[in-house]
């Protein structure tokens, strides 16, 4: 289920800082993850995506820096832009965390989320 | 596309990766060519988004995506362009944003200028005057009232076309200043039916000149060709002058006229003292003295400072023909005379400011929107009257296309009508309670230059230092007069003394009440007015401007220094000036003594 437009502009940054929480990635990587591991509810396009880390840099919640992929110099080695949650951004996250928590709990209050949400699964960096 | 400079030129570009757009579908090409395109980003930072664009694609590509499904992805690029560029301005330094706002208050104010000028430029342009009041008509109604047969005019008409001028010269000139030629003996022997005429005009209670008079301006004009020695006087076109302009655009052309016959009557003075003609000599003096009364009739301070003019005229020849000839006239003539010398007026009245505020008003109705409680806003209608009044003055506002451009601005910061009023009833309450000092007393005059000088001189204030009328000169002319009828009469009643008692008095006191009513004041410091006899004559005199009795000593030269307007100006040395006014014995004054 894809998530309406307005509750993705709520959502999908805390999303974002999160992935970024346990490690650093480029914009294609957090697209990809955000769909695998939210079975498609959080599906953002390059549109919206990249506004949203150019504005979370301008923040100072992220920060940037380019690297090559692969290796260097070799065939099909790329750069990439990798994002890492700065200091500032990690109080952010946890600031969010909360109000999602609260949000969460009234909403299963009201009866409107009634299922248990399961922790996000650890992974490993590739 | 041209391929990504790894360069970083602005905020938030980390690195210098070098990737390029040049192998991706033309499809993916295109999109991010037109996010780049609406963005407007800075050269930096379009780079690093085109290269993470770029990245990004060739990802997908790798993952085994399409060119369909990526571009499906990407989602709107006009959207994301707005957004980018919106993110990346939030990223922008603190100066850029400092000088951005900078530059948007600026146009922000910008802007509003230009709003509010086309806003008041529209408004001062839609703008008109409404005349609800003629004042020309409330000017002339009180002359109109005045019954036919009581009105010298007509006369004074008879006399004037019955003036004749001398033949032209050998080199064929003649007079080439009809009113002002009228001012020799000759001229006076020449035109004796003439001053006849004059003399019975001279007797009718009022003058009867009636303004905007259409007849009269035709008259008077030809009559001036005539006198200036056109053959064609009676034949040319003459062409009128619009009377439907404000009133301080009425023409009073009678009065040069009626100067110029006083000025012919004196000179029949001098024919008739030469023959020891005392009944003519008599009747010009008292027919003078009449015109100077009829001459104020019109109510406009220039009438009465034309008035003041001719009385000056008169009391001149009258001490001059009592000095030459005390002898000459009669009792009786002496009682008319200082009776017509009274008949100018008392002091208060000898200059009057009312119609000039009628004329104020006019001005104002003419310039001015009316909003019905006396207020209004300064019209095109009245910048161009500005103008016109300004060229008959020779000051005020150029035609440059900046004050031009003005007008509105001044339109709309400038007081409004009824202020205007207000400033300039307020200023001539000041002046009629500065008049009331005496002279000797008197502080210095108010300054409405002052209110001139502290403006905009575009603003509507120019209307007031243009129609504020010149009051300290004229209230010094009415004083200068004033002084010497006091003495003239003082004068007057010493030879009728001197008739009854054989003799001088001692002393101007003995004179009152028998015949003065009371002791003449020297303006200069309010003491008596300095009387010397001796022996069968005396000399009567003021301390003159330097306010020191240099014992009846006239002034020898008239000198700048003695031409003052004041008894204290500023930056003159009155050690150096010898100016008795001296009025007894007659004597040539300088031109700026009292009296002449």
């Amino acid at each position: 289920m894809k998530i309406e437009r307005e509750l993705m502009r709520g959502a999908g940054p805390v999303a974002v800082l999160k992935l970024l929480n346990r490690r650093e990635m480029y914009g294609y990587e957090l697209v990809e993850t955000l769909a695998e591991r939210t079975e498609g509810a959080l599906v953002m396009g390059q549109s919206t995506l990249y506004p949203m880390l150019y504005n979370l840099e301008a923040q100072g919640f992220i920060e940037s820096y380019w690297k090559e992929a692969g290796a260097k110099g070799a065939e099909g080695s790329r750069d990439r832009k990798y994002y890492r949650l700065t200091e500032k951004g990690k109080k952010r996250l946890a600031d969010d965390i909360k109000q999602w928590e609260a949000v969460i709990r009234a909403m299963k209050a009201l009866g409107v989320a009634s299922i248990a949400v399961p922790a996000l699964p650890a992974r490993s960096n590739p | 596309m041209t391929p990504y400079s790894p360069k970083a030129l602005g905020a938030n570009v980390s690195s210098a990766p070098q990737v390029s757009a040049d192998s991706l579908p033309a499809e993916l090409r295109r999109i991010i060519d037109r996010v780049l395109k609406r963005s407007k980003l800075w050269p930096s930072e379009r780079a690093d988004v085109e290269a993470e664009l770029a990245s990004h694609f060739a990802d997908g590509l790798a993952s085994g995506l399409s060119v369909e499904k990526l571009v499906e992805d990407f989602g709107d690029p006009d959207a994301a362009s707005s957004l980018i560029r919106r993110a990346k301005i939030r990223g922008r330094s603190r100066t850029w944003h400092a000088w951005r706002l900078a530059r948007q208050l600026a146009l922000a104010t910008l802007a509003l200028v230009v709003f509010s000028y086309v806003f008041v430029t529209v408004r001062f342009f839609v703008g008109t005057p409404t005349i609800t009041r003629d004042i020309r008509k409330e000017l002339n109604d009180p002359i109109a009232a005045i019954p036919q047969n009581k009105r010298g005019w007509p006369t004074y008409k008879q006399a004037y076309a019955a003036i004749v001028t001398p033949e032209p010269d050998a080199a064929g000139s003649s007079r080439s200043q009809a009113n002002g030629g009228l001012d020799t003996p000759e001229d006076a022997r020449r035109n004796q039916d003439a001053i006849v005429l004059l003399r019975k005009a001279a007797a009718f209670p009022n003058f009867g000149v009636e303004l905007d008079n259409p007849q009269d301006y035709e008259f008077l004009l030809r009559h001036q060709l005539r006198l200036g020695g056109k053959e064609d006087w009676a034949s040319r076109k003459i062409e009128q002058p619009s009377r439907d302009g404000p009133a301080v655009e009425i023409v009073l052309q009678h009065l040069g006229v009626i100067r110029s016959f006083a000025r012919l009557l004196m000179q029949d003075v001098d024919l008739a003292l030469q023959a020891g003609n005392s009944a003519s000599v008599s009747e010009d003096l008292v027919a003078g003295a009449q015109m100077a009364v009829q001459s104020r009739e019109s109510p406009f301070l220039i009438s009465d400072l034309v008035s003041l003019a001719i009385g000056d005229l008169v009391m001149s020849k009258v001490r001059e023909v009592l000095t030459r000839r005390p002898d000459l006239l009669t009792d009786q003539s002496l009682r008319q005379i200082a009776t017509a010398l009274r008949d100018i007026g008392p002091r208060r009245q000898l200059v009057r400011f009312d119609s000039e505020l009628l004329s104020f008003e006019d001005i104002l109705q003419r310039s001015f929107t009316d909003s019905g409680n006396g207020d209004g806003r300064l019209t095109p209608a009245g910048i161009r009257l500005l103008a016109q009044l300004s060229q008959f003055n020779g000051e005020g506002p150029q035609s440059g296309a900046g004050e031009i451009a003005a007008f509105p601005v001044a339109s709309s910061i400038g007081p409004g009508r009824k202020a205007l009023h207000d400033m300039y009833v307020s200023i001539m309450t000041q002046v009629k309670q500065w008049e009331q000092s005496p002279r000797w007393a008197r502080p210095a005059p108010p300054d409405p230059e002052a209110i001139k000088r502290g403006t905009f001189p575009l603003s509507p204030y120019s209307f007031l230092s243009l129609m504020m009328p010149a009051f300290n000169n004229s209230v010094h002319a009415a004083d200068r007069f004033d002084a010497s009828r006091d003495a003239t009469l003082a004068i007057i009643a010493l030879e009728q003394f001197k008739r009854a008692k054989g003799r001088f008095p001692a002393s101007l006191s003995e004179l009152v009440p028998s015949f003065l009513p009371q002791t003449p004041i020297d303006i200069a410091d309010g003491q008596p007015l300095r009387y010397k006899p001796s022996g069968d004559s005396y000399t009567l005199y003021s301390l003159g401007a330097n306010l020191m009795d240099d014992g009846g000593k006239p002034a020898e030269t008239s000198s700048k220094e003695s031409q003052v307007s004041n008894f204290r100006p500023m930056g003159i040395d009155f050690s150096k000036i010898h100016d008795d006014w001296v009025f007894f014995p007659y004597k040539a004054f300088p031109k700026d003594q009292p009296g002449n």
